[in-house]
Formats: structure tokens, sequence, C-alpha cells
């Protein structure tokens, strides 16, 4: 019991600075946000800056104690506050007309997205970590963190290298030492509320951000459907880091998106967005997508509405929050000589990567077609998306549709190209890769699948308006 | 001035579409359920709820045999000490869980002790270096490097 209620008093900690940053970058934004959307907001911002904070301290060389942690972060937290409740602005629920009663389906849909969610933390919450990454890749880090009371100095060159994938970015694993410490004790049965509770929050952001450009049924239907795949809750809680990265891409998105939306750039959600990037950049290396995504999606705006200044403007707001977030793992990386071993100098030489790329289609599409046609896995999203989303080529790139249909086709092309690419040394094996892509590629797909509801989403948006 | 842009196709109308929603509901009932009569989930869950403590679910995760073994190292072998394994399979998933529930003791190429979970180190004669430390049955033991 104790244990409980630390961790639910360290995620509520998380919350509240989480609230006071948000309020910060929101206090002159004239699109207001609801106090749902607001919370849930605040939750992964809170826990991202912790994750963030944390690998600040490694950098520093300051060791995790309640008066070097939770008080600096509190204090800035009250700075923020200060600021906020000094500019007199509060987001409080999106004004405008009473909303319409919930009918019989946008009761199911609520119903749905709660089972959900409270499976989720049941199947979470049932046992402790024990997943092949969770334990292996993830917690064990944690659990090294937690018992040296933060980062060791020599972590980088001694210890992590007795374990998989030292290089991997540390959100997830130091969101889960946060938890370790705030509880006093490794109790990995109840560190892991961390990820049905990042589920939730992306369930109720992705509801927030759909319902901003389309409406309410369109945007429930989507958020059901999205809780409802198996693959998707399942992630949620196996301690695996792919629920944090889906959520952070595309809620990056969402915000992005909403920022253009109404013509003149809203800063503060750039802003949002940039940090977000840069929290999927520091779960997974791959999350260098949004940046990339952004640039173009930035140019498109700059063409299509004749303002190159606009774009510039995009894209300074964006990178200048990715990087100001991103910055203590960019430094993390740089002083301890981290590199990742997937895309190495082979990957550039294109005698070699050419022909084995060519050999690599077919594997990675029959590999993508076994999950296309899963019903389990992904219920009917992928036969339904890919036959609308081809059949509706003209509209792709129309008003409503521009956007979206550019993030997703730059995350697949994303995708495509690490599977085509990545290094041969440890995929020269045709078995290992094999192995590689069945274990791998229905993990991205859980970024990919919400863009889909996106998509599909505003394809319906007139036909379920109420 | 007239608006361009192409209407989006939906194929079916919105009643077909509905009845489309209505197959992804049932194939979502259908999978959840079936997994937990068939797979073993709902025994699984009772099972795990029939153990409260946090040992005793770790316990089941891990298997019984190999969470006992464990807990005795995490008593006998001293937080600074190497080991190695005989009879879990490097980079299985009890590898990593081992390790994981071990540390700050590091798997070593050259440990201080051997954990043995059903290999065959014990049963050699002269036991390769090792000698006997602690054991829990003819398949679970212990072993130190003799010096």
């Amino acid at each position: 019991m104790k244990d409980l209620i630390l961790i639910l008093a360290s995620q509520g900690f998380a919350l509240g600075i989480g609230w006071a940053f948000v309020s910060l970058i929101l206090a002159r934004n004239d699109n207001r946000i609801g106090r749902l959307e607001m919370a849930a907001l605040s939750y992964v911002i809170g826990m991202g800056c912790i994750g963030l904070s944390m690998m600040s301290f490694y950098l520093l060389r300051i060791p995790f104690s309640m008066m070097t942690f939770y008080c600096p972060l509190a204090g800035i937290a009250l700075v923020c506050i200060f600021f906020y409740g000094a500019s007199g602005r509060i987001a409080p629920a999106v004004g405008g007309t009473a909303p319409k009663p919930l009918s019989t389906i946008d009761v199911f849909f609520i119903a749905g997205i709660v089972f959900g969610i409270a499976y989720s933390f049941f199947s979470a919450l049932i046992k402790p970590m024990e997943s092949y990454d969770g334990v292996g890749a993830f917690a064990i880090k944690a659990k090294i963190f937690f018992l040296a009371r933060g980062i060791p100095a020599d972590y980088f060159s001694t210890i992590a290298n007795n374990f998989p994938h030292p290089a991997y970015p540390y959100m997830v694993p130091l969101q889960e030492a946060f938890g370790f410490m705030s509880m006093g004790s490794f109790n990995d049965l109840l560190v892991k509320i961390v990820f049905p509770l990042h589920l939730a929050a992306f369930l109720v952001l992705f509801y927030c951000g759909i319902k901003a450009f389309t409406n309410r049924r369109s945007a429930l239907m989507a958020t059901f459907l999205l809780s409802s795949m198996y693959e998707f809750n399942r992630f949620a809680a196996l301690g695996y880091t792919d629920t944090h990265f889906a959520l952070y891409l595309v809620i990056g998105f969402l915000f992005w998106y909403r920022a253009i939306a109404q013509g003149k750039i809203n800063a503060p959600l750039v802003v949002i967005s940039g940090i977000l990037g840069a929290f999927s950049y520091f779960t997974k290396d791959i999350g260098i997508i949004a940046p990339a995504a952004v640039f173009i999606l930035a140019l498109v705006y700059a063409f299509q509405t004749r303002s190159f200044k606009g774009g510039v403007w995009l894209l300074f707001l964006y990178g200048a929050a990715f990087v100001l977030a991103a910055s203590p793992w960019l430094l993390t990386k740089a002083s301890a000589g981290l590199t990742q071993p997937f895309i190495t100098h082979k990957t550039f030489d294109v005698g070699v990567m050419a022909p084995l790329a060519v050999r690599r289609v077919v594997p990675v599409l029959y590999e993508f077609q076994t999950h296309v046609f899963n019903p389990k896995e992904w219920n009917l999203l992928w036969p339904v998306f890919f036959i609308l989303f081809i059949i509706n080529w003209r509209v792709l790139f129309t008003a409503g549709f521009r956007y979206i249909s550019i993030f997703i086709l730059v995350t697949l092309a994303a995708y495509g190209l690490f599977y085509l690419t990545v290094d041969t040394v440890i995929y020269g094996d045709y078995g290992a890769y094999a192995e590689s892509l069945k274990a791998g590629m229905n993990r991205h797909l859980i970024s990919v699948a919400p863009l889909a509801l996106i998509w599909l989403a505003v394809l319906f948006k007139d036909m379920t308006h109420e | 001035m007239t608006n361009h842009a192409p209407a989006p196709v939906l194929i079916f109308n919105r009643k077909q579409w509905q009845y489309v929603l209505a197959a992804w509901v049932v194939m979502w009932i259908f999978f959840f359920c079936k997994d937990l009569l068939t797979k073993g989930y709902l025994n699984d869950y009772k099972e795990l709820l029939a153990r409260p403590t946090l040992e005793g679910k770790r316990s089941w995760v891990t298997g019984d045999r190999l969470y006992e073994l464990i807990q005795l190292c995490r008593t006998v072998i001293p937080e600074n000490a190497t080991f190695g394994y005989d009879g879990i399979k490097d980079q299985s998933l009890s590898d990593w869980r081992t390790r994981y529930y071990l540390y700050p003791r590091l798997r070593s190429d050259d440990p201080d002790y051997l954990i043995v979970f059903g290999g065959t180190a014990g049963a050699r004669p002269d036991r390769g270096g090792w000698r006997p430390y602690k054991s829990l049955d003819r398949e679970r033991f212990i072993l130190k490097k003799a010096p």
C-alpha cells in the first residue's frame, strides 16, 4: 500500500510539473484547451521533463535525492505558475455552444475506450516486469539507476555494456527509475503503472486532437478503434517503449497540425509539438522521423500558403523547441561517444547496400502483409486503410488530407528505409534478419496505426457528422 | 471561385460502413474472449491473483524452480561477485531475468560462481575447477570457483 501511494504521488508530481510548464507555454495561447486534455498533456510533458532532467543530472554529475531532484523541479514549477498566474490567462474548457447529448453509439465508443484503458491497467499491474526487452533492455537500466541513485559517471563505459542496447535512448528506463526512487523500493510491479497511464493520456490527447479538426463522433470512433486494437493495447502492458514513442510522435503531429490549421501559426502549439518530437527521439532513435517529417511539412506549408516567412518561422519554433528539449540526450550521446549499431558507414556504401536492399524488398513486403491480414493484431484497420488510401490518391494532397497523408508517407518511408538498409553486420545472416523483422515490424506499426486512424477520421468526418 | 478538389471516395454508404464497424466490434470481442479462454489467459490471471505478493508474482513469471534458485543466489552470492550459468541458455528470457534479478552481481565469462540449473557441470568428477557452495536439490545448486 505504501508503494502504491508513493507511485501515485510521483505520477501526480509529474502531472503538477507538467501543468506548470504547459500553462507557461500556453499562457498567451488563443486556442484554449480543455481541462481533460490539459491534464493528459501535463502528465505526458511532466514525465518527459523528468526523464530529461534525470539525464541532465548525469551530465552535471548530480546524484538524485529529494533535495537535488524534487525540490528544484518543484521550484521551477512554482516559478512557471507565478508567471502563468501573473498573465491572468487560464485555459478553461473550449467555449462556444453546449455540446450535443451523447447518442447510444457515442456511449458505446466511450465505454469501449474506458474498457480498453481499464484492461491495460489490469494486464500491466497483474504481473511484474517480465517481457524480453521490458526486462533486458529497459527495466534493468532503471534498476541500475535506482540502486546507484542516478546514472553512474562510468555507466556508459562499464556497466552499460553488460546489457543490451547501451546506446538506446533512455526515456523509459529513466521514467521507471523515477518510479523506483519515488517508492524507495525496487517494486517492478507497481512501476508498470507508467505504461497504462501513458496509454490513457494518449487516448485522451488523440481524441481531443482529432476532435479539433473533425467532430466529436469521428474522434470518438477513431479513439475507440485505437483502444480496441489488440496489438496497441498489448504493448502498453509489456514495459516496452512503443506506446511512449507512438504517443510522442502522433500527438506531436496533432499539435503541429492544430498549430497551422487555423491559418495563423499558433506558436505555443508548435513549441509543444517540438517538445514532443524531442521526447520521441529520446525514446527511440527512429524518433528522428519527427523533425524530418516536420521539415517536409513546413516546406509544404510554405508552398501552399505562399509564405516563405511562415515556413521559416514554423521550422525555427519547432527546431528550437526540439533541440532545447533533446539537448540533454544529444550532449550525453556526444560526451559518451554513443552510437547505435543499426546505421553505420556501411549503410551509406551504395555498392554494398543497394543489392542487399533490393534482396530485402520481398521479405519486408512478406512480413508486412502478415500484419495487414492479421485481424487479431490489427482488426480490419490495414485492409480498410490501404484500400481507401490508394483509391483516394486524388485527395491525398488536398486540404484536410495533405499534412496527415504526407506524415504517414514519411513515416512509412522512414521505416521502409530502415528495414532495407539496416547494417549488414548485425543482419548479414538472413535468418537473423527475418527474425528481427518479425519482432520489430508489429511494434513499428503501433506508431503508424494511430496516424492511419487520423486519416480515416478526416475521411469519414462528413459521414459521422451529428 | 469553384473548389475543384475531388470528393473523397468512400466505396460504401453510411449503412454499409456501419456493418463494417459492427464486424470490427464482433472481431474485437471474439479475439479478446478467445485469448482469455483458449490461450489460458484466464487461468494465468487466476493464478496471479492467487499470489498477492510481489515475490509470488515474480516467481510465477520466472518459473518457481528458477526463481527459488535466484532467491538463493541473492542471499549467498556477494553483490560484488560475478556469476555464470550452466543450464540457462545465453540470451534467453531466463538469462535476462536472472541477470535482472541478480544485479548488481554481473554475469561474466570468467565468473566467481557458477549457477547450475539442470546443467551437467555438477556431474563432472573433477567439477572443472569448481567446488560445491550451496544447493537446493540435485539439479539446482551453486558452485564456487576453487582457489
